[in-house]
């Protein structure tokens, strides 16, 4: 999301990495076709596109608002480049608090791969619950996403947005304990669609997403549970441009309920919202913050949730 | 906080959406004498396609497509065609927007840089930013005209006689016109 139009210089600290991580991954790098009567540099370049069109990191690490992915590829390059962003999120609620934190690349404006941790701890409810004080549930994800066609911020002559499919693995460290409460795996695999629009003459940015999971809250609770099934689930952003720098914005996540009707001794599931304010000083750089309803999590208590994340671009 | 069900969730979600939507059908897109205006009209186009020009001639990105330019002409052009888009009473009658970048090999990288330069201009002008959006949404569409990345290579003639064949003598001075008169 955000502030977006703003502060677009080209960035070459992160070539040197960049270009070994796509060695690494087997992939060239073509040089741009020569005999421009121009001279544009040779070099590949990094990073230049346009503040904000990139998004914000979402908790499972891809880029899009905070609690649902968009259809934009992260790290800020544009066809020619790839870019790259690293996030850290905190969310507190009275009883609970989760960090998450993790980096992406996106390559040509086309893939984009993450990795994310999301450590959930339950501080003192884990020793009322029997688990123990300070009782945390991590979950690593690793997702990729591609861009399917359509640009968000350029196709404003039409009402084509962007769409991207994508697919997140997560693996949470608990398995015992999760399958223990009625989970069928300790890891599984999120299926979605997004398509993402800015209404560039409204200042607006809309966006939404059909996930299929079997993930009971994103996974911190396992996978799976009366049924072991994929659940489409729908989820939206919409959010205005209020300056260069400025975007402010709800979101809506539904979730699949599937934990709870195999154990009755666990609250429902509910759906998340939010509201959220993100802040761009530079096109490196990216403040969100947010309010964040995250329903019943195990408990009959509503989960109301205050939300701090930074991202840095590279 | 009390339990709220599913369905009250969602609706106070679409309350908060409600204000966002607002914006939709309340504000005008596409061409109107009214964002004209708020461009202050031919003058504050005139002043902004300056201001803008300098702020591409000082952008290493965009400057070496400038430098050798005819700038006062292309400002002109560019005075036009705003004025045009933006609902003034102007025609522009300038090149094709395909046919005047098509050899330069423009890429994304430089298209934004282009986009970042204008909203540099028109925040030096106090153009609101909402005013800015709506011309940018009309001017977006022209990504697809002017972003080349990969232009095809300039075919050069074979050459006919071997390139060494006219020696040009050392005395001779380049650069300046050479059929003048010898100077008696």
């Amino acid at each position: 999301m955000v502030g977006w139009f703003s502060g677009v210089r080209r960035q070459r600290r992160v070539a040197a990495w960049a270009a070994a991580f796509l060695l690494a991954a087997g992939v060239r790098v073509a040089p741009p076709a020569a005999g421009a009567t121009v001279s544009r540099p040779e070099d590949m370049t990094v990073s230049g596109k346009l503040t904000a069109t990139g998004g914000v990191t979402q908790v499972e690490g891809a880029a899009g608002g905070g609690l649902t992915p968009w259809a934009v590829i992260g790290g800020g390059g544009t066809r020619e480049e790839v870019g790259a962003t690293a996030f850290f999120t905190a969310v507190r609620t009275h009883d609970y608090g989760m960090n998450a934190y993790g980096a992406l690349i996106g390559l040509w404006d086309r893939v984009e791969l993450s990795v994310a941790q999301d450590r959930f701890d339950t501080q003192a409810l884990g020793g009322a619950l029997g688990l123990g004080d300070g009782y945390a549930f991590t979950n690593t994800i690793a997702g990729v996403k591609v861009r399917v066609a359509g640009n968000a911020v350029y196709d404003q002559d039409s009402w084509m947005p962007q769409l991207a499919l994508g697919a997140q693995y997560k693996s949470n460290d608990r398995s015992s304990l999760v399958k223990a409460l009625g989970a069928r795996s300790g890891d599984g695999v999120d299926l979605y669609a997004s398509a993402t629009k800015v209404l560039l003459a409204q200042s607006l940015l809309l966006s939404g997403t059909v996930r299929l999971t079997k993930a009971n809250q994103t996974g911190l609770l396992g996978f799976g549970g009366a049924d072991d099934d994929y659940h489409a689930e729908l989820e939206g952003s919409a959010a205005l441009l209020l300056d260069r720098t400025l975007v402010a914005g709800v979101e809506y996540r539904t979730k699949p309920n599937t934990l709870a009707r195999a154990n009755p001794g666990l609250a429902p599931e509910d759906d998340w919202y939010d509201a959220f304010v993100a802040w761009l000083p530079g096109k490196n750089l990216a403040f969100t913050l947010a309010y964040v309803n995250l329903g019943r999590v195990v408990t009959p208590t509503r989960q109301n949730a205050v939300y701090l994340s930074l991202q840095a671009g590279f | 906080m009390p339990a709220l069900p599913r369905r009250a969730a969602l609706s106070l979600a679409i309350v908060l959406l409600g204000p966002l939507a607002g914006p939709l059908v309340g504000c005008a897109s596409g061409p109107s004498a009214d964002l004209y205006q708020t461009f202050g009209g031919q003058p504050g186009l005139v002043a902004l396609v300056d201001d803008f020009m300098d702020g591409m001639m000082r952008d290493p990105d965009l400057r070496p497509y400038f430098v050798n330019a005819n700038r006062p002409h292309i400002k002109a052009e560019l005075v036009a065609q705003f004025c045009a888009i933006l609902g003034g009473p102007c025609e522009y009658k300038g090149m094709d927007m395909k046919m005047a970048h098509a050899r330069y090999g423009i890429g994304d990288h430089e298209f934004n840089a282009l986009v970042q330069d204008l909203q540099d201009a028109m925040d030096l002008h106090h153009i609101p930013y909402r005013a800015q959006n709506r011309f940018l949404a009309m001017l977006a569409p022209y990504r697809d005209d002017v972003v080349h990345p990969d232009p095809p290579p300039r075919v050069r003639p074979p050459l006919t006689i071997a390139p060494d064949a006219v020696v040009v003598p050392e005395t001779v001075p380049t650069g300046g016109p050479q059929n003048k008169p010898p100077p008696r």
